[in-house]
């Protein structure tokens, strides 16, 4: 035996020597073929060691798997949901079946925006630790989150057969990573129908949530990642940043609400291989805005079958009747279309995510009254699509004041804002009917917060 | 003290690990020796000897030179590196002391010479400063699996089919680890001039 001890030898192999014992040891290795055998040998052997961590560990304070997407609110799990999938999700074994998956690309491509025009995202990954979350290479990131989706909906898939697959397709090269603009196709591959989104808001993916469906998103790593408790995992991974466009496409699992003052973002990061990593709110909407706030979202929630934690949730309704403390259909009636509205106006963007906070923490009802002002300069969307009349505030006398200085847009809005509370009072007393004590409180509340919004309106003409 | 299951188990740091271990923890000692690390010394078995041997008995006997004397070897360890990587290196010396033992009293084995004793070929005839600069950057490899296929293939020169099925995985996925091994194998090499080598 050579004299280096099993410590000495053990530190080599991890990297953790200095640059003398580095040296030193390395003339060792190459000059004993005895001490170069062991090397060889313990170097290879730790591949072996079984790091795998159990498939059923749990979010620590949450009570829920974190790879379903869920919304948490007050500590209580708020959401939990299953539909079924009208189609079938085949089950990709074995490589023989591609030739009938090529079929499918074919047949579902028409879902995937094809005219992306975003950078490769690549991925880093935390070498020498591996576990059920944690892409195997550095550039599988948005394979590994397809394949984590494809298993919640019963694919049985491993990340080594889709990176084959995705070859395959041509949608991935070694080195190069998953074009965005191909993220979401080995869904589509695999029978999860899926559609891309680019600049998307947190309301919209918020409301993806809360329909149960799963979701990948593009980030800056670097945005994500060196800040705060995760800067120390940095220097581990590979550096391959093209300026500060995404590199990175992991899982959003949900949105914790535990703490109004400090909402996070639950992600599923295969590039770290954690399953529930929560990041502050602002953080996280840094990181995605450089990716153009780009995501791909699942046509159907993740089944039943394959999400036993979304026993809860409301699959006769295709959504959880609460996000944070608002009713679920009020933020899909007023405040989404609100929000479609608002996100064409660049201006508006950083008010309309801090909007957000409040109002899932239920502080506010509704979006400042400085962003809803911004509305008369907004090009439009889709005027069809809102719930309520917005072409009022396209008016061209909206601002004009009459007589008595009251300005047609201030009494608009405040009737708007009365039509509001009388909206919730009505959703209330439906509330009672129904025993359900805490939404009426809650409706309750918003009638109380719309007619305060009315009152400052008119209080604003007096003044 | 309750029995620890599988999950808790693998939630454990290498520090609890050894401590539920000197403390003759059952769980922990089983888990250690036929769940983390069974693969691993069976694969360190298999390189080590030549022949069939009874890898049971074997691993039996390396957990006696463990635990005798209160887990005195365990007791060495200085936290200096994983536990499982110093644990590989000291089951790899273990096996191969036994192996030359069992070599002296059953002159009808393989001689141990024969293979893995020898600088492998396709670096015996690099410089010694070569090898040096190689084995420093094979070294600095950090994902376990590019160490692994960069040593077997490009050192030891095995088939890609052999180290495919040691890998558990298919040949393409192989290539696709090698190529990106080699690169950035390559990039390390870059500081060492061998640049267009």
């Amino acid at each position: 035996m050579n004299n280096i001890s099993d410590e000495l030898l053990a530190s080599f192999i991890d990297g953790n020597t200095s640059d003398e014992q580095t040296s030193q040891i390395n003339q060792i290795i190459s000059a004993d073929p005895s001490a170069f055998t062991e090397f060889l040998i313990a170097s290879k052997a730790i591949c072996f060691v079984d790091e795998a961590e159990p498939i059923e560990s749990h979010l620590p304070n949450l009570g829920i798997a974190a790879s379903s997407a869920s919304i948490v609110a007050g500590g209580t799990l708020l959401a939990s949901y299953l539909s079924h999938l009208h189609d079938s999700s085949p089950i990709f074994g074995s490589s023989e079946n591609l030739s009938y998956h090529a079929d499918r690309m074919d047949q579902h491509s028409h879902s995937i925006n094809e005219n992306l025009n975003h950078p490769i995202m690549e991925n880093f990954v935390h070498y020498g630790e591996t576990n059920h979350i944690q892409q195997q290479y550095d550039d599988t990131c948005a394979i590994k989150s397809q394949q984590l989706i494809l298993n919640d909906f019963g694919v049985n898939v491993t990340e080594d057969q889709l990176v084959h697959q995705a070859e395959q397709f041509h949608i991935y090269s070694p080195g190069s990573g998953t074009a965005p603009q191909d993220v979401g196709k080995l869904l589509e591959l695999n029978g999860v129908h899926c559609t891309q989104h680019t600049n998307a808001t947190v309301y919209d993916l918020t409301s993806a949530l809360a329909q149960g469906e799963k979701i990948i998103i593009g980030v800056d790593s670097g945005e994500l990642w060196n800040n705060g408790i995760m800067s120390h995992f940095m220097n581990q991974f590979t550096d391959r940043f093209v300026g500060e466009q995404a590199d990175h496409a992991l899982i959003v699992a949900g949105i914790d609400t535990t703490s109004p003052d400090d909402v996070k973002v639950i992600l599923t990061d295969p590039g770290t291989g954690e399953e529930a990593a929560r990041y502050p709110i602002a953080q996280f909407l840094d990181a995605w805005h450089d990716s153009g706030n780009f995501m791909v979202t699942t046509d159907n929630p993740a089944p039943l079958a394959y999400n036993p934690e979304m026993i809860n949730f409301s699959y006769s309704e295709g959504h959880i009747p609460m996000i944070g403390a608002m009713p679920y259909e009020y933020f899909d009636q007023h405040i989404m279309p609100l929000s479609q509205e608002l996100v064409t106006d660049p201006t508006a963007l950083g008010i309309l995510h801090s909007d957000f906070d409040g109002m899932i923490g239920g502080h506010s009802s509704s979006f400042s009254p400085d962003l809803l002002s911004t509305l008369e300069h907004t090009p439009r969307i889709d005027p069809h699509h809102y719930q309520t009349d917005m072409n009022q505030f396209h008016d061209p006398n909206f601002h004009q004041p009459d007589a008595n200085g009251i300005t047609f847009g201030n009494q608009h809005m405040a009737d708007y804002y009365n039509g509001m509370a009388e909206h919730h009072e009505h959703l209330a007393q439906f509330d009672i009917d129904h025993g359900n004590q805490i939404s009426a409180q809650n409706n309750l509340n918003y009638a109380d917060d719309y007619h305060n919004h009315a009152i400052d309106e008119l209080h604003d003409i007096d003044q | 003290m309750h029995k620890l299951t599988l999950s808790e188990m693998n939630q454990l740091s290498d520090i609890d690990l050894i401590h539920l271990i000197l403390l003759n923890n059952n769980s922990a000692i089983s888990y250690l020796f036929y769940n983390k690390c069974s693969s691993m010394f069976n694969y360190i078995i298999k390189e080590v000897f030549s022949y069939q041997v009874e890898k049971d008995e074997l691993i039996s006997e390396l957990y006696l030179y463990l635990c005798n004397d209160n887990w005195k070897k365990v007791r060495e360890f200085e936290g200096r590196s994983k536990f499982t990587t110093w644990l590989s290196v000291v089951a790899v010396r273990f096996f191969l002391k036994k192996k030359i033992s069992m070599i002296d009293s059953k002159a009808n084995c393989t001689p141990y010479s024969e293979s893995a004793m020898h600088i492998p070929c396709k670096i015996s005839h690099a410089s010694m400063i070569e090898r040096m600069d190689l084995i420093n950057a094979i070294q600095k490899l950090k994902n376990g699996r590019d160490k692994f296929v960069i040593l077997s293939i490009e050192i030891e020169g095995y088939e890609a089919e052999e180290v495919a099925k040691q890998l558990g995985i298919t040949k393409a996925n192989l290539y696709n680890i090698k190529k990106r091994a080699l690169n950035k194998l390559s990039d390390i090499l870059k500081d060492y001039n061998y640049a267009n080598e």
